[in-house]
């Protein structure tokens, strides 16, 4: 009887692969599917968008969003507001995950950043009725298109997740803050696209699937 | 890492259905102008006038072209509170103070004022003049020009007696 002894060989696997830092590591184009979610938590009003953003050294992510939104609102009293118009961000994004030394690599990112917005878009308010009660008789104002300008800066939270190689999911949550006020007792938009309705601030909220190219 | 990312965006959202944006108008839209009645008191040996708010029997105002009154045969008030012609930059009172009428013109000058789109627009005024007959009213004073909301509980025009 022959007895064959196997010596199972310890094969030790080094990993090599870690996350190189070049400068440029590619761009991702990403969505927002919470979107779909907008016209029910703000009745009357819609918001997409998608944006670009370029990955530097893991650590810095400049952004470039674009969106389209509006709003066709009719409150109780019967007064109208109406807009549609294009809007943009730009900003940087910084990943402040830090990664342990003997951790696997990963692409999953934390990301804190700032935002510069803007959109430039017309609106129009209908049907604001001004009652003169005691003298008889009312009056109702139209005004025409009017055009504005409205900037506002962002900063902003989110997470990146690497669901499928080179496919990320993620949230991004924002406070957004108007750098001009409306003048007291002028005709003023109810809604700005990108920012959402017209406060000094306001929150805002995307859920995003991206590409890495 | 997972559970996090979706216990924020549930309480994010519920957040965010709970603000829903009221459409209630919570902003003052009160607009009207007040006038006070005062009795002037001369003092010889001084030489200077002093006036007092007087507290009138009897007063009952009502709009020139309005049938409804606003102050009907009340009693013993020093400041009466009326409404500026929304339509017009003219606005004519009567005003029957003791059984004595006199006339009360106001001009003024009405702006658009947009409060917000849950309030919509209101009607502010600027008083450009006030003219008055003679019969019991002696003579009236602009104090403030501005009728908005924020002077509608300050007294805008004096009358003398």
């Amino acid at each position: 009887m022959t007895v064959f002894t196997v010596n199972a060989q310890k094969k030790i696997i080094q990993h090599t692969d870690t996350i190189k830092s070049h400068f440029y590591n590619g761009f991702t184009i990403q969505g927002d599917l919470a979107s779909a979610i907008v016209p029910v938590i703000t009745k009357g009003t819609y918001s997409y968008e998608a944006a670009i953003q370029i990955d530097i050294k893991h650590k810095y992510y400049p952004i470039v969003e674009i969106g389209f939104a509006g709003a066709d609102k009719t409150t109780i009293n019967n007064i109208g507001f109406i807009t549609n118009a294009p809007f943009g961000r730009i900003g940087v994004d910084f990943n402040i995950l830090k990664k342990k030394k003997d951790s696997k690599p990963t692409n999953n990112l934390f990301l804190l950043g700032a935002r510069l917005g803007m959109s430039n878009f017309n609106y129009k308010i209908t049907n604001a009725t001004i009652i003169n009660d005691y003298w008889g008789g009312s009056e109702t104002i139209f005004t025409d298109m009017n055009t504005t300008n409205k900037v506002w800066w962002e900063i902003i939270g989110g997470v990146r997740v690497e669901v499928i190689k080179n496919v990320y999911m993620g949230w991004t949550i924002r406070n957004k803050n108007l750098l001009s006020q409306d003048v007291a007792g002028a005709i003023s938009p109810w809604y700005i696209p990108g920012f959402g309705i017209n406060t000094s601030t306001n929150w805002g909220f995307n859920y995003t699937l991206g590409y890495h190219f | 890492m997972k559970y996090i990312t979706h216990i924020i965006l549930v309480i994010w959202t519920l957040v965010g259905i709970s603000c829903n944006t009221d459409e209630g108008c919570r902003k003052d839209k009160y607009v009207k102008m007040q006038l006070g009645i005062y009795h002037v008191t001369h003092n010889a040996t001084t030489n200077v006038n002093t006036a007092t708010y007087l507290n009138v029997d009897s007063i009952t105002v009502k709009g020139i072209g309005v049938d409804s009154v606003i102050y009907n045969n009340t009693k013993n008030i020093h400041s009466i509170t009326l409404p500026l012609n929304k339509q017009t930059e003219e606005s004519k009172f009567q005003v029957t103070i003791n059984s004595t009428t006199d006339t009360i013109t106001i001009l003024h000058t009405n702006y658009n004022t947009y409060l917000s789109l849950e309030c919509g627009c209101i009607k502010t005024h600027t008083i450009d003049a006030v003219l008055t007959t003679n019969h019991f009213i002696d003579s009236a004073s602009i104090i403030i020009h501005d009728v908005n909301t924020s002077t509608s509980a300050k007294e805008h025009i004096k009358l003398y007696n």
